[in-house]
């Protein structure tokens, strides 16, 4: 398990190297401000790799919180007006969850994992991505520039990795509920970061600078 | 419940979550295959009807205006020979407008006669074109040549003259444009061809007309990439990328 954990964490830091070497690609999209994400991912997974290895759920808790608020930006960037009120209707509903799980304390944010937002955010996520397809299927966009295209990639990369672990998150304490049958899903979530990450770097090596959508 | 039926229970949901995003995008492929198909014939049966009718146009140009113009010159060749003689000036004036007009009608039915442009060739049109708007002096116009010209299929050859000449239309007609430059440079596997105006421009996301829509359209037959680029005030360009081993949809 540890070894997965390693290969997993090593290939977010390879997408986040591939993200930074291929950025001309994409630099003068909204997707230029993707690396960050990337290597806030590395970093934070690296530290708690080898320096922090306990006790840090609340740091991966407010990277929930980015990482919705971050991806909501880049689609708001994306989609058409009609698509722009669900967005904002879901940016609401997410931040108000988050924002009243804190005050009420409802669990607790800096000790165990903040289920209710992780799995919003992963519906929330899976339906944004959906309604973008929506939007490009009915765009003038062509197979041959939507599979060069690294929105796609990185759409598809994200809804396979939440699809997957969409069921995980709802659990606060994997020890308490699955016993020994954790390893299993830790296994299930490795499996989905590396398959998201490969994705990642497919997308950027293979997408062209030219195909925008 | 049993942590055994726990692991399960969400296993199976990672599962049927998976399979169901993976069902609707391998459906929205497959229907973005099929509507393009759709898309391409829609567009390829329009360029044929296009091109007969600009073939009939070329051939009525030439045989009925041509014709009609060249008796006109014939006559006025007789009428010069018994005209009086304050009369000629005027009468060797009209001769050479009529010349003139002989050698437009010419070059305009050659530009739309398919055959003809198939015949001698991309370039070689093209070449005829830049001579017809230095010959209207509207603007300067140049053609830039770099690399060894080759020629490309007939049907690719054909579509690029068509969206230089839709280009050159709209410089001519909108951009109030004083120069046009078309560069072709040919590489050994793709062409690149660019053609700007130092006209008005517009803005980018103004690129809803017809005619630009249509271009883009008739590269995409082709599988060629083509890029506008403009700015208000400082002219337009079109970057046009043809694939020479590119499989072609026509």
């Amino acid at each position: 398990m540890n070894l997965l954990v390693k290969i997993a964490t090593t290939i977010e830091v390879i997408a986040f190297l591939v993200s930074l070497v291929t950025w001309y690609k994409y630099k003068h999209s909204v997707l230029k401000y993707f690396p960050v994400y990337l290597g806030l991912i590395a970093v934070l997974e690296m530290y708690c790799m080898f320096y922090y290895k306990t006790g840090n759920v609340w740091l991966y808790n407010i990277l929930n919180v980015f990482e919705f608020n971050f991806l909501a930006l880049i689609f708001w960037n994306y989609f058409q007006p009609c698509n722009r009120k669900a967005l904002c209707l879901f940016l609401i509903i997410y931040n108000s969850v988050t924002i009243g799980n804190y005050l009420f304390k409802v669990q607790d944010f800096t000790v165990e994992p903040i289920s209710h937002s992780y799995v919003l955010s992963s519906f929330f996520l899976i339906i944004l991505i959906l309604l973008l397809f929506n939007q490009i299927l009915r765009s003038n966009v062509r197979f041959a520039e939507i599979h060069r295209n690294l929105v796609f990639w990185i759409c598809l990369a994200f809804l396979i990795y939440l699809a997957t672990s969409l069921p995980m998150l709802a659990i606060t304490s994997w020890e308490d509920t699955l016993g020994k049958f954790r390893f299993g899903l830790v296994y299930l979530l490795g499996i989905g970061v590396l398959l998201k990450n490969i994705l990642f770097i497919f997308g950027f090596l293979w997408s062209k600078k030219t195909f925008i959508y | 419940m049993e942590q055994k039926d726990i692991y399960i229970l969400i296993i199976s949901a990672s599962a049927t979550i998976l399979i169901f995003c993976l069902s609707l995008i391998i459906l929205f492929v497959l229907f973005q295959r099929r509507r393009e198909s759709y898309l391409q014939q829609i567009t390829q049966t329009r360029i044929e009807v296009q091109e007969q009718t600009l073939r009939n146009i070329s051939w009525e140009i030439h045989d009925n205006i041509g014709q009609i113009l060249s008796t006109i010159s014939l006559y006025s060749h007789t009428l010069m020979l018994s005209a009086p003689q304050d009369l000629k000036p005027k009468l060797k004036e009209s001769q050479d407008l009529v010349e003139k007009a002989i050698v437009e009608v010419r070059a305009l039915s050659k530009a739309l006669n398919t055959d003809y442009v198939k015949n001698v060739g991309l370039l070689e049109s093209v070449k005829i074109e830049i001579e017809r708007i230095k010959r209207l002096r509207f603007m300067t116009a140049e053609l830039e040549i770099s690399g060894q010209p080759y020629r490309l299929d007939e049907e690719s050859e054909l579509i690029i003259l068509r969206i230089l000449q839709e280009f050159i239309s709209n410089t001519l007609k909108h951009a109030h444009a004083t120069h046009l430059s078309v560069a072709f440079e040919f590489k050994p596997k793709s062409l690149k061809i660019k053609a700007q105006d130092n006209g008005v421009g517009f803005e980018k996301r103004e690129i809803n007309g017809t005619g630009l829509i249509n271009m883009q359209n008739r590269a995409k037959v082709i599988g060629a990439i083509l890029i506008f680029e403009s700015q208000p005030n400082q002219g337009t360009q079109i970057n046009l990328s043809y694939n020479r081993n590119k499989q072609t949809n026509y």
